[in-house]
Formats: structure tokens, sequence, C-alpha cells
């Protein structure tokens, strides 16, 4: 009974993103079904940024961060604009490029 | 009576626990998605992450799996193409065959362009090859020109004059090889790269792309492939 009076409530809070409740779950609503597309974007031979495009526009307002591991590591977090899109990530340090790089990337509230 | 209490006691019910439940899942910081990108590039003549070379139609036993450049070019008796693989497994963490690739993208550096638009034609390659004994002559897809046919091809742009959609050099180029990528990812098909070839080789007038190589050892203009996934 508990349950059943607290999810209506907990659900019109979060809205379409929101995480579904009872016994620990942690399955997510993604706001975005078909994926998106991450590009870094280089200043001479280190990545300063990241593009990130497909975004769809139920993301909007969420919060993504981006990761870049190379020659050392940084991070960079924007939110995502009305209507979603694309998108540039600014990193807080420049990474140097190298042969096998790495992009973390985490759509969050 | 009963009616009044019973709404009473589900007001303070409710009233309790949402706030202790909002508080549980941790709203402000939920991640609702989550995408890894694996980035290989040729930075150097040592990668072992890129094989690549172009063959030269006018230099049919030649190789130049060691030249700072390729070319993709059209001219009758003079074609080019470019041979490329990346080795996926140079990922690090690995991609897992379970993983969703949700866009993968051929990046080469353009250094020379041609004077006219032209179609450049990406083709997944069947057979295998070698960066260092890969000819004109001994090329996977054989020596007839304007084969696979582009209805074959994986991806295409165009690249040279106006109205190509690059138009200057240096800068990136890229194709979109998302299926390709998804298919060896997940062990439906071999990788053995791409073949790119200029979409009409038959030209009375010499229409040259030249791309950086890994050869060229510049980080800044390696060939790279760029691969986005769920893992």
């Amino acid at each position: 009974m508990t349950a059943a009076l607290a999810s209506p409530a907990l659900a019109a809070t979060l809205g379409s993103t929101s995480r579904s409740l009872g016994a620990g779950a942690a399955a997510v609503t993604r706001c975005d079904s078909d994926g998106l597309a991450t590009r870094p974007n280089l200043s001479g031979t280190t990545v300063v940024s990241v593009t990130v495009s497909g975004i769809a526009s139920e993301c909007e307002d969420l919060i993504v961060r981006a990761t870049v591991t190379g020659g050392t590591s940084s991070s960079g977090s924007t939110v995502i604009p009305s209507g979603g899109g694309t998108l540039t990530v600014t990193l807080a340090a420049a990474v140097g490029v190298v042969e096998s790089m790495r992009i973390d990337l985490t759509v969050s509230k | 009576m009963i009616r009044r209490l019973t709404l009473a006691l589900i007001g303070i019910t409710a009233a309790a626990v949402v706030p202790a439940l909002a508080s549980g899942v941790s709203v402000a910081s939920s991640t609702l998605d989550t995408y890894r990108t694996c980035v290989l590039s040729g930075v150097s003549a040592a990668s072992t992450a890129v094989a690549d070379a172009f063959v030269n139609q006018g230099s049919p036993n030649a190789n130049s799996g060691t030249t700072t450049s390729m070319d993709v070019q059209a001219r009758t008796g003079q074609n080019r193409r470019v041979h490329i693989r990346f080795d996926l497994t140079l990922c690090s963490p690995a991609v897992a065959s379970t993983a969703t690739v949700t866009d993968a993208q051929l990046d080469l550096f353009v250094t020379s362009i041609a004077t006219a638009c032209r179609t450049i034609d990406v083709f997944r390659v069947a057979t295998t090859w070698a960066e260092t004994t890969v000819t004109w002559n001994n090329q996977p897809f054989g020596t007839a020109v304007d084969n696979p046919p582009a209805a074959q091809r994986t991806a295409f742009t165009t690249i040279g004059a106006a109205p190509c959609t690059y138009t200057a050099t240096n800068q990136y180029v890229s194709w979109s090889v998302t299926a390709d990528v998804a298919s060896w990812v997940s062990g439906a098909a071999t990788n053995h790269g791409w073949m790119l070839r200029d979409d009409s080789e038959v030209s009375g007038t010499t229409r040259l792309n030249r791309f950086s190589a890994s050869e060229a050892n510049n980080a800044a203009r390696a060939p790279r492939l760029v691969i986005t996934y769920r893992p």
C-alpha cells in the first residue's frame, strides 16, 4: 500500500527519466533510444573537447559528462540544450593523442 | 468517520514515505545512460593500430605500405586506391561482442583535393591483405576498374571542388562505417578493413585526393577510427 501511494508521486516528480522503484532495482529509462555519436576534437596533437551528436530532445536539461583517457585523462560536462541535437564538451585539460584512446560518456540528471 | 480516518492515514503515510524514497534513489546524480568510445589512431610508423597502404595501377607490382601519404585517384590506367584496417583488439577496455555500436566513423586527414568534385566510396574488404605486400595486382577486389560496383559500398562522401561536402585541405574527412564495425564487434564478419576508391575510375583527367598515412608520424593527422558504443 505504501509503495502504491508513493510511486505515482515520485514518478511525477522525476518525469520520464525516473528510476524504477522496488527492492533496490536500478532499472533506468534512457532518454535516447537510438544512441549517440561521440567525436574527439583536436588542437594539434591533443584532444581539447568532445562533440556529442544525435541527442534526442527527451534528453534536454540532463547533464553530459565526458572523460577522455589518452596520454593523460581529463573530464568536462555540460547541460543538454533544449531540443537535444549536438553539443561540445570542453575538457578541463588537453589530453595527448595516443594510439588507443577512450572516451567515457554519461548522461545523468 | 471510518472513511475520514482512512483518508487521513493515507495522507500521513504518503507524506512520510515520498521524501524517504526520493532520498533513496539519489535523484540529483542518477546516471541514465552510459557510452564508451574507442579511438584508434595511426599516430606513427610503428603503430600497430592501423595498417594502411595505397595501390597504384600505374605501378601495379609496387607496394606503398611505408609511404607517408595515401592516394585515391581516378585516371584511366593510373588509378589509385587506399586500403586501411584498424586493430579493434587494441581498444581498452575490449569492446564486448554484446556491445551495441551506436556510431563508427572512419576519419582520414586530407592534404590534397581534386580540382573537381569527386565521390569517394568505401568498401568493406572480405579477404586478407597485408600493409607491406598489397599491390594493384594482388589487391583483394582485383584489378578491374569501378569494381566492386558502387551499389556495394559501405559509405561515400564527396571531396574536391564545390559543391563537394569537403572542399578544403587540412581537415578530417569522415565516412560512416557503423554497420561494418558492428558486424566485426559481434563476430558476424571478420575485420579485413576497407578499400577506398574513386566512384568513377574512368577519367581522362587526373583526379587526385591525398590523405595522410600513419607513416607521416603526425598524431594531428593520423588515420583514425572512432567507435561509440553502449558497453
